[in-house]
């Protein structure tokens, strides 16, 4: 008796453990991963972004000489708009026809691999297909790259623009700048016990608690609001039955983005 | 039955130890996983170093942000005075490693092309070749020209610019002369008028006084009255006359003397520009051979027409790979230069209250530090990958991530990894 019982459970545990992972659910198979720094090597990347460093340059200098005619803060804020705007037209203008490009060429290359989502490479240490030779092929030959019509499907994997979080809440943008306020004050103070010191060890001790002050703070100011946006995250993904959540950076096609859902639950 | 009973017990060990083990394939891993960086970099053994050179960089950017003291002018005269003597030096040292570097290619080039035109059998060539004056390079030959082109051009246009300035101040200061001149002049008269005025009016004083006590007189008639008062007149026209003629007379004089100051400057200067072009001339001939010479030394030894192609392909592989060497220590010795005449400039702005951050020794100490920094740190994250992949196709998950914001499903590797880390050092 004792050995049938026995034998049952191993013979069940070694069953289990055999037909387990075919039998329970698909392994996320549709993952591809591309090298974005190899796209923006491409000659015509670096050419257009030498093109705007230019331009760049020359509107700063223009910039600076129309802040020193500026009165006010109001003036000087405006200026620094109408450049900004005039720099991401000319962004849109140059870089826009090269980034459509290379957009055709990924919704193509994942349509053929029957991919769900492409991240970039540098968050992936093991797995996933490298589609970065494909689409540097299709992005450079001379062919034009008709486009996908149908829509990549649903990716577990889920993404989050993390600056739209940091820049829209004015929570997220208050405990910001009251940490920034306060790294600066800190600063001159640590600065000044700084020139006090002679020898390199008291040095190294005073930008210990130098870093020490900045991280308590941090943890007091922007920790909590870290965690709840981290929280919000993690309960929208589950409802969503999305397995991860990276950052919007990171996805260079397809993934699941629930930025305004996150939005939204902040909020409230 | 024993057997029977210990095959069964290992049956079951091995069921119940892959039963314990993670499901990579269950519904809420689906073969993912993933590793917090920041997690497993604080439990590294190497951390402890990384927190050391963070420390050390924050050290040197809070001494960075000392307010500074303000100087004294002597100190401000003699920092400034340094700095510019440290650039000068800088400069000096670059030109002297461009010339060196000009020799030593100069030097191997010589050598290679000899040993190339001997391998081809041609050793009168090649010795005539080695016994000519030292050449450069032809890259180097035509970059010296260049410059030698450059430095004529910037010469004559110094030279021409001197002349114009010099020139300029010479006219400047004879027009002021002249018109000090003419104004003199021009004084005088106006006094010598001024006399002949009062001179007439005292000499005419008494016929005047005569005649108006005349007419004064009640029991003048008309007719009487008249004669006087024209005689009067008469007198006052004779002296306006007199001083009118003067006044004309000084006035055409003062015409007369304004062309001849005008021509007498002319003169001068076309005296002046005679000479200085005589001058500029001859400066720029002198200047002229002198590159000439230099020149000349540089077209160096000849090689001979009639050379079989495979020695011509060979020297022109000499020269080519020269000319990359050349360039590629040039940058060198430029990069370095300018980057000495940056941190001397943030130096000097620094001097000059700016805000420029660590400078200087400091910043070159910080460059180092915030370079140990990175390769420690990316070799730190070099391991995790490693351990992360290794642990990663044992278990036999399909994708491993990094630092997910959040996580419902997939597999956390982090404690895994950092046991991995802690137990092989990698």
């Amino acid at each position: 008796m004792k050995h049938r019982i026995l034998a049952f459970v191993a013979i069940l545990c070694a069953v289990g453990v055999f037909i387990a992972p075919s039998a329970i659910a698909d392994d996320l198979t549709d993952v591809g991963t591309i090298a974005q720094s190899a796209i923006a090597s491409l000659p015509a990347f670096v050419s257009a972004n030498k093109q705007l460093g230019a331009i760049a340059s020359q509107m700063q200098q223009q910039e600076a000489a129309q802040m020193k005619g500026a009165k006010n803060d109001a003036q000087r804020q405006q200026i620094q708009l109408e450049f900004s705007q005039r720099f991401n037209d000319k962004q849109n203008e140059i870089l826009g026809p090269l980034l459509q490009r290379v957009q055709l060429a990924l919704a193509a290359v994942s349509a053929k691999r029957k991919l769900s989502v492409v991240v970039d490479r540098h968050i992936v240490v093991y797995g996933g297909q490298d589609i970065t030779t494909d689409v540097l092929n299709l992005v450079t030959g001379t062919q034009a790259i008709p486009p996908v019509t149908a829509t990549p499907p649903p990716s577990p994997i889920g993404y989050v623009d993390q600056s739209v979080l940091d820049n829209g809440l004015p929570k997220v943008k208050a405990a910001n700048d009251a940490f920034a306020k306060f790294a600066q004050q800190q600063r001159a103070i640590f600065a000044a016990k700084m020139q006090k010191a002679t020898t390199s060890a008291e040095k190294q001790q005073i930008s210990v608690e130098f870093n020490n002050v900045l991280r308590k703070e941090q943890d007091t100011l922007l920790k909590p609001l870290v965690s709840k946006v981290r929280a919000i995250t993690a309960t929208i993904a589950e409802k969503k039955h999305l397995l991860v959540v990276v950052d919007k950076g990171d996805i260079v096609f397809g993934g699941t983005d629930i930025t305004q859902d996150v939005r939204n639950g902040l909020n409230h | 039955m024993a057997s029977i009973t210990r095959l069964l017990a290992g049956v079951l060990l091995f069921g119940v130890v892959a039963c314990s083990h993670v499901d990579v394939s269950s519904p809420n891993i689906r073969g993912i996983a993933f590793v917090n960086t920041n997690k497993a970099t604080k439990a590294h053994p190497l951390y402890s170093q990384l927190q050391d050179l963070d420390a050390a960089i924050a050290a040197i950017d809070l001494s960075a942000a000392v307010p500074m003291v303000p100087k004294s002018p002597e100190e401000m005269k003699a920092d400034i005075a340094s700095i510019k003597a440290q650039l000068a030096q800088a400069e000096t040292q670059s030109s002297q490693a461009i010339g060196a570097l000009q020799s030593r290619l100069a030097k191997e080039e010589r050598t290679e092309v000899a040993a190339a035109l001997r391998s081809a059998g041609l050793n009168a060539a090649a010795q005539a070749y080695e016994s000519a004056p030292l050449i450069s390079s032809a890259a180097q030959a035509q970059a010296i020209e260049k410059s030698a082109a450059n430095n004529l051009q910037s010469y004559q246009k110094s030279v021409v610019e001197q002349g114009q300035a010099t020139m300029g101040a010479l006219e400047k200061r004879l027009h002021e002369q002249a018109q000090g001149r003419f104004e003199t002049r021009a004084a005088q008269y106006a006094r010598e008028e001024s006399d002949l005025s009062l001179r007439l009016s005292q000499q005419d004083a008494d016929q005047r006084l005569a005649l108006q006590t005349k007419l004064n007189n009640l029991a003048l008639d008309d007719a009487q009255r008249k004669a006087i008062t024209a005689q009067l007149k008469a007198i006052d026209e004779n002296e306006k006359a007199q001083v009118s003629a003067m006044r004309a007379r000084h006035q055409r004089e003062l015409q007369a003397y304004q062309n001849s100051l005008q021509a007498g400057i002319m003169k001068q200067i076309r005296a002046h520009a005679s000479a200085l072009q005589a001058q500029t001339q001859t400066q720029l001939q002198a200047r002229q051979q002198q590159v000439s010479k230099q020149l000349a030394a540089l077209s160096g030894p000849r090689l001979p027409s009639n050379l079989p192609a495979a020695t011509k392909a060979q020297l022109e592989q000499i020269a080519s790979n020269l000319q990359q060497r050349y360039q590629a220590d040039l940058t060198k010795i430029s990069d370095q230069f300018n980057q000495t005449r940056s941190d001397l400039e943030a130096q000097y702005e620094a001097l000059n209250g700016v805000d420029v951050g660590a400078v200087g020794a400091a910043k070159q100490q910080r460059d180092k530090l915030a370079q140990e920094r990175g390769d420690l740190y990316k070799k730190i994250q070099a391991q995790i990958a490693t351990a992360a992949r290794r642990i990663a196709k044992r278990d036999g998950f399909s994708v491993v991530l990094l630092d997910p914001i959040a996580h419902p499903g997939g597999y956390d590797l982090t404690g895994d990894v950092i046991s991995s880390l802690k137990s092989t050092g990698t």
